[in-house]
């Protein structure tokens, strides 16, 4: 989807503390806000990521085009601290995983080599194809290699890819076949699938260091674009403007400006509200005949859409995304959610995609009432209050629900049959009279049983088994009586801000906030309501701090060299 | 004519249209210009099949025969000798049911049976020339029900008519059914009611066909009272959910052209719909099947059911050589695999047309009919509310229809 991306909005400090003050009485926020400077934080050690699969992906698609298809499997991350990018940082490359980034590697080589895209994806010809050419090997290799690596390939390594490329050459008697497994080296190389910082001591602290230029470079790229530096970034990097102020905010505006930083978007929700789990959501074919095929994948793509057109396009109040009635549907998701939903586009346009604004008083509201929310958050054959109300804390409000224990009897609650207790509510009451239960079920059901209107679909319903649906409840001393009254409760909610930017800090980071940077999280949180809730100001306040490129003690692994990169480059 | 709103009641109930501003300001604008209207509920027909009623004995003669025993009837009625028509039969079962004749018996054997008709003497097309072949007089309904309406409007002193089992209704016209009632192919199971050549061409084009959507209208629905119903064609086809039946609540623009456009008063009656007089029913098909459903004296009665679906059937005179050709253009298909005697069907409908005989031949040119419908709830728009301008082509004289 296309948006009109505003120019930047960033306003000068004065005007900056006036709108946040201004907003901050508006909002009824008791944050005080003034334009505080960032606190000095230690540092925390820095992290070694695998890149994900979306970002190998958008990789091999900014580096080689997008005509080249990645076919093949990923090894999981685990979801840490709720975020899949703090997985990526406890993770290694198992035996199995090494021979399927093998294969891909080898499958992408050849369709870059391929004579059909060979003409267009090469910058050079060899002199002839049937030998090596090991000027052309190399202009190759060292044009993709540093992009791959997100640095330039030192001497050493260039001449070793090339050197191999012309004894494959030699071999097999073709220039195509020898450039390929050079390729193929630069994808299944450590340098290319994990994301080691290097740091750089800028005797900023006493003890901490910033990271290397090209580091940051990756770090920026990374978070605000999920996937590795372009040439532009990469060329700050080694120009040193990466390490100065000037020079840092251009890049981070440049960054944002780009439309690539929906992608960036796109991947920090998906992981924080764990939108992968659609990937492998199924619901009862008999009881829900309407949620098959595209319908998961569409779900998943409403939420991403509202989100991006709220936040990004509109440069909108985060705590509204639980409120607007504005969204997109599909038709296949307007019959989910039984609205009408014309097609609307010509049968040869894949976007089937309308917006669409629920009037006042409808029971849709907000993120929590759509699919995205309603069905993830459910079993395959009913809904439920406690892992909807879970979800609501855990994911949106960063506080943890202990897990339930190993004996629980969960039949009253899964008999949703049951001939005296009609409803979720009546049922989770019943089961909620276990002592070692009660506990728990009050910091998840109320919020959730307010969402019992949409089934474990997302479908509205008012009745379940005949019997009207009680959607009052309570959040946090918060009373409601309905969705709309959860969508306010979880709109004003204090913690539903400061989890977002610890979330995105995380996220940022790779690594839960340190003990040290206590303050700075309290900064950029007082920063979001200085800002209005406007995600982009929340981006360029990580992006531009010196706390986002701030290592504690240079990293020691195996193979780690203790020059920076950009020596190494030279 | 006046275009009824099919920007129902369901629409606004859930919210603006989405289409966008034009679009509301297009339903708006509807809404203005015309008295308010208390309900309409809308569908999209999800099940349309021949309405066929069956009991035991209603086909005193017995079914019709099986595929082999008629394929033997017709080639011994053209004069093959006996020892050719078991060569035939013989490269026909190896070719069909093992597999194991060669290619050039497998051709003999189609040759055969596919050339069965003879016109002086020499073989003709079997299903594009079924006058050709003799009339085996297959065997026909012979019962006192049969779901349908007196459409010629004699009641019970209509020569041959049936009860429906239903409502009771006397001097019920259906002679498609009684025609092709004796077939196995077209006698549902209880048990598996998609085994009939209508549920298979359903089934398989349901996907492909344009969506029928029904309309009620009415000031309250939930009270007995006269109703506007509508039939349309709409731009879409319907889709189907998980279960691989149509899938409610989806969208559908309104094709404008008049042509599709079918509309009846009625009468809503214990949650019974009933025209309250015979009118024309046309609307687009399959080209495979039937091209174009163009009954004349249609009548309709609807259920309402507390699913919120529709159930009910539309009856009507159909051009007789138009049901035929559904069969034919199955061809050998529908005799060997689905065991349905094509130039047999194709004499019977003939011989029991009972409707507008061609003024120069006499013959009747349609044949009484039923079918049976249902729908399931949808939304409708009107197409230019929908993309803001009619397709091109679209711009159809009121006149035509």
């Amino acid at each position: 989807m296309a948006m009109n991306w505003p120019k930047s909005n960033r306003r000068g400090a004065m005007a900056k503390l006036a709108c946040g003050l201004l907003m901050a009485t508006a909002f009824g926020v008791a944050v005080p806000v003034h334009a505080a400077s960032e606190p000095a934080t230690p540092g925390a050690e820095s992290v070694v990521r695998r890149i994900t699969p979306e970002q190998y992906q958008r990789i091999i698609k900014d580096v080689f085009g997008p005509t080249i298809k990645v076919n093949g499997r990923f090894e999981p991350e685990p979801r840490v601290d709720g975020l899949r990018a703090l997985g990526s940082s406890r993770v290694s490359v198992s035996a199995a995983g090494l021979q399927g980034y093998d294969a891909m590697a080898r499958d992408i080589a050849g369709q870059v080599v391929n004579e059909y895209q060979r003409g267009t994806l090469l910058p050079c010809v060899p002199a002839s194809a049937r030998q090596p050419d090991d000027g052309c090997a190399g202009q190759v290799l060292a044009s993709a290699g540093g992009l791959l690596y997100r640095r330039p390939l030192s001497q050493g390594e260039l001449q070793g890819l090339v050197n191999d490329a012309a004894a494959a050459a030699k071999e097999l008697k073709d220039f195509y076949a020898g450039l390929s497994l050079g390729i193929a080296s630069l994808l299944t190389a450590p340098e290319f699938l994990f994301r080691k910082e290097v740091p750089e001591n800028l005797g900023s602290t006493a003890d901490a260091s910033q990271i290397s230029g090209y580091s940051k470079a990756a770090r920026l790229s990374f978070f605000l674009w999920d996937s590795a530096p372009d040439g532009e970034l990469l060329r700050a990097a080694a120009a040193g403007e990466l390490d100065t102020e000037k020079g840092l905010n251009r890049q981070v505006e440049r960054l944002l400006s780009s439309p690539r930083i929906e992608a960036g978007v796109r991947a920090f929700f998906t992981d924080m509200l764990g939108l992968d789990g659609f990937d492998t959501l199924t619901k009862d074919a008999v009881l829900y005949p309407k949620f098959f095929a595209d319908v998961p994948k569409d779900a998943k793509e409403q939420t991403l859409r509202t989100i991006v057109d709220h936040l990004l396009a509109r440069r909108g109040d985060y705590r509204d995304l639980f409120t607007t009635r504005r969204t997109f549907l599909t038709p296949l998701l307007g019959a989910v959610y039984r609205v009408p939903v014309p097609e609307n586009a010509p049968n040869t346009d894949p976007s089937r995609w309308v917006a669409h604004e629920y009037p006042e008083g409808d029971q849709h509201i907000g993120l929590l009432t759509q699919a995205g929310f309603a069905a993830l958050h459910s079993h395959p054959g009913r809904t439920s209050p406690t892992i909807r109300g879970k979800a609501l804390r855990e994911i949106l409000l960063c506080q943890k629900v202990p897990d339930p224990p190993g004996n629980v009897n969960f039949t009253v609650v899964q008999d949703v049959a049951n001939p005296v207790y009609k409803t979720a509510r009546a049922r989770l009451n019943a089961h909620a009279t276990e002592s070692m239960c009660t506990g728990c079920h009050k910091i998840t059901d109320p919020m959730g049983l307010a969402l019992e209107n949409f089934d474990a679909t997302g479908s509205y319903r008012n009745r379940e088994n005949g019997v009207g649906i009680d959607t009052s409840g309570v959040l946090d001393g918060v009373t409601f009586s309905d969705v709309a009254g959860l969508a306010k409760a979880v709109h004003d909610h204090p913690a539903l801000s400061s989890c977002l930017v610890k979330r995105v800090y995380s996220y940022a980071a790779g690594r839960p906030a340190a003990e040290g940077e206590a303050e700075f999280v309290s900064y950029l949180s007082k920063g979001f309501v200085e800002d209005r809730y406007q995600l982009p100001a929340l981006l360029r306040r990580i992006a531009t701090s010196k706390a986002f490129y701030r290592v504690s003690a240079p990293v020691k692994s195996a193979g780690d060299t203790s020059i920076s990169d950009r020596e190494n480059a030279k | 004519m006046i275009r009824k709103p099919y920007f129902a009641s369901r629409l606004f109930k859930t919210g603006s249209l989405a289409a966008g501003a034009s679009a509301a300001a297009l339903v708006l604008l509807s809404l203005a210009a015309r008295p308010a209207v208390a309900e309409t509920k809308t569908y999209v027909v999800s099940w349309f099949v021949l309405a066929a009623f069956l009991e035991e004995g209603n086909c005193p003669a017995g079914l019709n025969p099986d595929t082999e025993t008629f394929f033997r009837r017709d080639l011994a009625a053209i004069g093959m000798a006996p020892e050719k028509i078991e060569a035939v039969m013989t490269a026909r079962a190896g070719a069909i049911v093992a597999g194991s004749s060669s290619a050039a018996d497998a051709a003999m054997a189609a040759d055969a049976l596919i050339y069965r008709g003879r016109a002086n003497g020499k073989p003709t097309h079997a299903y594009n020339y079924p006058g050709t072949v003799p009339d085996a007089h297959i065997n026909t309904i012979e019962s006192k029900f049969a779901y349908g309406f007196n459409l010629d409007g004699k009641g019970a002193a209509s020569p041959n008519s049936f009860e429906d089992p239903v409502t009771h209704e006397k001097g019920v016209n259906n002679e498609y059914f009684r025609a092709v009632g004796c077939h196995g192919p077209e006698r549902p199971s209880p048990n598996d009611p998609y085994q009939t050549m209508w549920a298979y061409a359903w089934h398989n084009l349901q996907q492909s066909l344009p969506a029928w959507i029904i309309s009620v209208t009415g000031d309250d629905l939930s009270k007995d009272g006269a109703v506007t119903v509508t039939f349309d064609k709409a731009m879409e086809h319907v889709d189907v959910d998980v279960n691989v039946k149509v899938m409610a609540d989806k969208t559908f623009r309104i094709d404008p052209d008049p042509r599709w456009h079918n509309e009846y008063r009625a009468t809503l009656k214990n949650g019974e719909i009933t025209t309250n007089e015979p009118s024309r029913f046309r609307m687009l098909y399959d080209s495979y099947w039937v091209p174009e459903f163009d009954l004349t004296r249609a009548r309709l009665r609807l259920t309402m059911k507390p699913d919120g679906s529709l159930d009910g059937i539309l009856g009507g005179y159909e051009k007789w050589r138009a049901l035929y050709f559904a069969y034919a253009s199955f061809g050998i298909n529908a005799e060997d695999q689905a065991g349905l005697d094509v130039p047999g069907t194709y004499h019977a409908l003939k011989r029991l047309a009972d409707a507008e005989p061609d003024p120069k031949t006499g013959e009747n040119t349609r044949i009484s009919a039923a079918f049976r419908i249902e729908a399931v709830p949808a939304f409708a728009v009107p197409l230019r509310a929908a993309t803001g301008r009619s397709p091109r082509g679209a711009q159809f004289s009121q006149s035509e229809k």
